[in-house]
């Protein structure tokens, strides 16, 4: 098999390597070993001589290299992502809403960078799938004998006339998605919103999200901070969607939609933010009856989203199809496994699939990716799949939450059957804001 | 179910690592003062003022644990969220009562015996 052509990097400093050797040394107790599941801990390993290229270091493509450092002996590994920093993600709202300090969502790709692992530090720039070649920004070829797509997707905020991301945290503009930075921004805007109330208008784009819910529990969290700070008399909050829903799981959508009545949000269907004025706090969104200008104290953008370009531009997205648009990963929405290339993999948001852009998905699918892989390498064919599992932690004020589980059918596929998914909690609440951070840093490193 | 439990000593490892500056310490301290507990169990004299301290922290826990997670009483409203806030106060209590059973056996007894209540 050849190996890859790039120059490749140690992955950590000698500090870093024997801070985890110690770590590894303190790893669980050996209890636990003999009560792991066997989807949660990989088998040993298959002997190849392979190169397994992963493009992206987010919690994909991590846990991924995790797992395969165990599944796969001989191989050679390779991340390849410029970004320095991990984002914890499912914290950005809780950031955003000033319940959680900016700290707690950021950490470093190095500290969970497996060892044994080569990280080059550039951006895919291309793939070509039928070369096995990916190119990196600073035009280095790296061949592949296998790939792992998970390279998360694109926020296009350029779809938007007169959006301007500087814009995030002043002139009432707030964008959760917006990395840690837009959070916190968000959050600022968000107070000084909150401080004299007004007109709140939240959107909702038409394409794929990453972490659908989120857009939800901004609405919901600023409902709350209004009514904590005494302006909810004096404000208006209304949640402009592009579809004829908020939520595509018909009975969470249904569940949301009642408690915005009596919460007095108001929702306008089909209708989508195609400009913002940011001067003169004006947005324009495309309704049936025409365009639609509306004033506004505080904006909640959401942007439209995508696939890569690295992605979206290669012979690797789908071409025709509900998921051509956007440019996504064309692959088997139970194997993972891409269509057409079957040296292929996908994991995470960049996927085409039904469902399912969160870290829970990640945590249910990376075992599936990475034990369909190996059984690739081995000569066999992929034997598990993935049910679309997802997860979303809905906030409905500062003390609750409900805790929504569901898969590619919409079915609600609760984890814990004592536990209903519609009934607010603290128990929820408590998950969210205290346990689940934990879980995904044990998935990043291919435990969970 | 297997899988959950796994996730569930995941998480609490996490933890441990996450906090592992006081973790470290006081789980060392616990550790020592359980052995103690163990090794010399409270005397009949000394059971009452161990058990207060257990039923007074447990009922602080159930009051004040809402509070410390950014919640309030009105925010239970599920019958899971009492048995967790009881679960936790009990658990709480337990540790609080077997950290002073612990520490009563490390007092010298010449000391307690100036104590008024404790004779």
């Amino acid at each position: 098999m050849k190996k890859a052509m790039a120059h490749t990097e140690p992955v950590l400093d000698a500090h870093g390597r024997a801070r985890r050797k110690l770590l590894a040394l303190a790893a669980l107790p050996a209890a636990t070993a003999t009560i792991s599941p066997s989807h949660a801990v990989d088998r040993p390993a298959t002997k190849t001589s392979a190169h397994v290229l992963i493009v992206g270091s987010g919690l994909a493509g991590l846990s991924a290299a995790s797992r395969l450092r165990r599944l796969l002996d001989g191989a050679t590994i390779t991340i390849l992502d410029g970004k320095e920093i991990h984002n914890y993600q499912p914290g950005y709202t809780l950031v955003a809403s000033g319940i959680w300090p900016v700290e707690k969502v950021v950490d470093r790709n190095a500290d969970f960078m497996p060892i044994g692992v080569e990280w080059i530090r550039e951006h895919a720039a291309e793939i070509d799938p039928d070369a096995k070649l990916v190119v990196t920004d600073r035009g280095r070829r790296i061949r592949y004998d296998f790939l792992v797509v998970a390279p998360g997707l694109h926020l296009d905020y350029g779809l938007i006339e007169g959006m301007d991301t500087a814009a995030i945290g002043r002139d009432g503009i707030g964008s959760v998605y917006h990395g840690h930075e837009g959070a916190v921004l968000t959050w600022k805007a968000m107070r000084a919103f909150v401080a004299r109330g007004g007109r709140a208008i939240m959107t909702l784009p038409s394409t794929a999200l990453k972490c659908a819910g989120a857009p939800l529990k901004m609405a919901f969290l600023l409902r709350d901070r209004l009514h904590e700070a005494g302006t909810l008399g004096r404000s208006q909050i209304t949640f402009n969607s592009s579809l004829a829903n908020v939520f595509g799981v018909p009975q969470v959508n249904e569940a949301v939609l009642v408690r915005w009545d009596a919460l007095g949000i108001s929702v306008n269907f089909e209708h989508g933010l195609k400009a913002v004025d940011i001067t003169r706090r004006e947005a324009t969104f495309t309704t049936p009856l025409g365009e639609e200008n509306t004033s506004y104290d505080f904006l909640h953008v959401v942007p439209p989203m995508r696939a890569p370009d690295a992605v979206k531009n290669s012979p690797l997205a789908w071409r025709e199809g509900d998921f051509a648009a956007g440019g996504w990963l064309e692959v088997d929405e139970r194997t993972l496994r891409h269509r057409r290339f079957p040296e292929v993999f996908g994991l995470g948001d960049v996927n085409g699939t039904r469902r399912g852009k969160t870290a829970a998905t990640v945590k249910k699918a990376c075992p599936v990716v990475t034990r369909n892989l190996a059984a690739v390498i081995a000569g066999k064919e992929p034997a598990l799949t993935f049910d679309g599992y997802t997860s979303c932690p809905l906030v409905v004020r500062i003390g609750a939450a409900m805790l929504i589980e569901f898969d590619y059918d919409g079915r609600l596929t609760p984890t814990l059957p004592l536990i209903e998914p519609l009934q607010d909690s603290w128990f929820a609440w408590l998950m969210k804001t205290r346990l689940l951070k934990p879980a995904y840093v044990a998935v990043l490193k291919g435990r969970a | 179910m297997m899988y959950e439990i796994w996730l569930g000593l995941n998480i609490v490892w996490e933890l441990a690592l996450m906090h592992k500056a006081w973790v470290i310490p006081a789980g060392t301290i616990m550790l020592i003062l359980l052995a103690s507990a163990i090794v010399r169990p409270p005397r009949a004299g000394r059971r009452a003022p161990v058990f207060a301290a257990g039923v007074v922290s447990a009922i602080a826990a159930f009051l004040l644990l809402p509070g410390a997670t950014m919640a309030g009483f009105a925010d239970l409203g599920y019958w899971v969220d009492w048995l967790l806030l009881f679960a936790l106060s009990v658990a709480i209590g337990v540790a609080v009562a077997i950290s002073a059973a612990g520490l009563c056996a490390l007092i010298p007894d010449r000391w307690l015996r100036q104590i008024p209540s404790s004779r």
